[in-house]
């Protein structure tokens, strides 16, 4: 028995330990925040007045529809959260206590490439049996009240979704939540949005006018998020919200059985994962951009320095502040405000033109870096 | 808000890429957007673009 005993309490811990996972990596790139190429260098106050997109963390999407509330935004560091170093922190600025535009909503989104999520939940399997797989989140959070709000899953190609309430405290929390399976209705294994994590904080009367699905259903925005208080972030400006730890396993689990959160220790690889979605390129004065050929004395394409491939052609996402790029060319400098244009892009590489406001020397090779502190030059292929 | 799109050419005319910025807000981000169906920002400007008032600004 004591064998017995001893060898149930092996497989519990290697079961704890994540090594029954379906996959090597982490579902979610990037769980414990410790990427935030978008938030250097980068002006976060006044946020809430559109929808906000991907602004500090990567990976994480703050999607919004405006209404009066605002708030602040901040990659911090954290001591009281063994495990973890950086959490993201919301901090309520304007308050808006009763949501006087139906349509406002504030989510913070996660979005799952579908070849990465496609094959591990076998959801195209109709036969109702085991063989579809549930989906379980996880992730932590500390409040400066006890909020009720929701979380769940929105199946992109499908357009079906399915939510469930949780509640938040005043000391960090683990939140655990399962999901079954959307049988017959799985993700398109191809490069664009699979499933699509969705913590809604706030929402307006379009959203919570309906019953919350908790059961997978069309899409529909009135069963999102619940009309019961305590429910919105905006409702004062003492709120703050602090959260990590995003975590996707498949499978059911409870608080008690959920697997460790699974650290990849190696910074280096997570920031690589993070690359097939977003590239800083620079964020402040005399930090390399790449090497540009002159067309002409007026036009100048320079060859990034990319690292790995993209999802897709990537956007560039640019300050355009005065003189913020700078380019050392035929014995000389200029200084211009923004990349013009793209070329020639795929995963691979874009070409990025600057051929307004830029004095360069024809045929001659050019050597493009920040020209200033407000510098931020980032290649951006997101979901 | 005011999101604005406007079209950029190379020098012999081909449209390349999107311009997008927002015009009552300087702090926002300028995006230059590929031609490429997969790319998300591409995606919303052609939804954005499909709606009736909104129009993109031709190329100089």
């Amino acid at each position: 028995m004591t064998a017995a005993r001893n060898l149930a309490s092996v497989v519990s811990q290697l079961a704890t330990q994540g090594l029954d996972r379906p996959s090597v990596n982490p579902i979610i790139i990037n769980g414990d925040l410790t990427v935030n190429n978008y938030g250097l260098n980068n002006t976060l106050t006044g946020l809430g007045d559109s929808d906000e997109g991907y602004i500090i963390h990567d990976r994480l999407r703050h999607t919004i529809t405006a209404g009066a509330g605002r708030y602040t935004a901040a990659d911090l560091g954290v001591t009281d959260l063994p495990g973890f170093a950086r959490v993201l922190h919301l901090d309520c600025t304007t308050a808006e206590a009763s949501l006087g535009t139906n349509s406002s909503v504030f989510n913070i989104d996660y979005r799952v490439e579908a070849n990465d999520i496609a094959s591990l939940l076998n959801w195209s399997d109709t036969s109702n049996d085991t063989s579809a797989k549930y989906i379980t989140v996880s992730f932590y959070m500390k409040t400066n009240k006890a909020f009720k709000f929701t979380t769940g899953f929105i199946n992109s190609d499908h357009s079906r979704h399915i939510r469930k309430e949780f509640t938040t405290s005043t000391s960090w929390t683990r939140h655990v939540l399962t999901f079954p399976p959307d049988i017959g209705n799985s993700p398109n294994s191809d490069i664009g949005e699979g499933l699509r994590w969705r913590t809604t904080i706030s929402g307006g009367s379009d959203f919570t006018s309906g019953t919350l699905a908790t059961n997978w259903e069309s899409t529909t925005s009135a069963n999102s998020h619940t009309s019961n208080t305590p429910n919105n972030f905006f409702d004062n400006t003492d709120n703050d919200i602090k959260m990590t730890g995003l975590q996707m396993e498949i499978g059911q689990f409870t608080s008690s059985s959920i697997p460790d959160f699974q650290k990849i220790n190696d910074t280096a690889t997570e920031r690589r994962r993070c690359d097939r979605y977003c590239q800083l390129l620079a964020y402040a004065q005399d930090q390399v951009i790449g090497n540009g050929n002159s067309y002409s004395d007026t036009r100048l394409v320079t060859d990034y320095c990319q690292r790995g491939s993209f999802r897709n052609t990537p956007s560039v996402i640019q300050s355009s502040a005065s003189n913020s790029l700078r380019i050392d060319v035929n014995n000389t400098f200029d200084l211009f405000d923004n990349i013009s244009g793209t070329q020639f892009g795929s995963v691979n590489g874009i070409g990025l033109v600057s051929d307004s406001g830029v004095s360069t020397a024809v045929g001659k090779y050019a050597y493009l870096y920040g020209g200033s502190g407000a510098t931020r030059l980032l290649m951006n292929a997101e979901l | 808000m005011a999101i604005k799109y406007k079209k950029v050419n190379d020098p012999d005319g081909v449209f390349t890429c999107l311009r997008c910025w927002d015009d009552a807000d300087a702090t926002v981000a300028t995006l230059l957007i590929p031609l490429d169906e997969a790319n998300t920002d591409y995606a919303n400007w052609k939804a954005w673009d499909a709606i009736d008032g909104n129009t993109t600004l031709d190329a100089d």
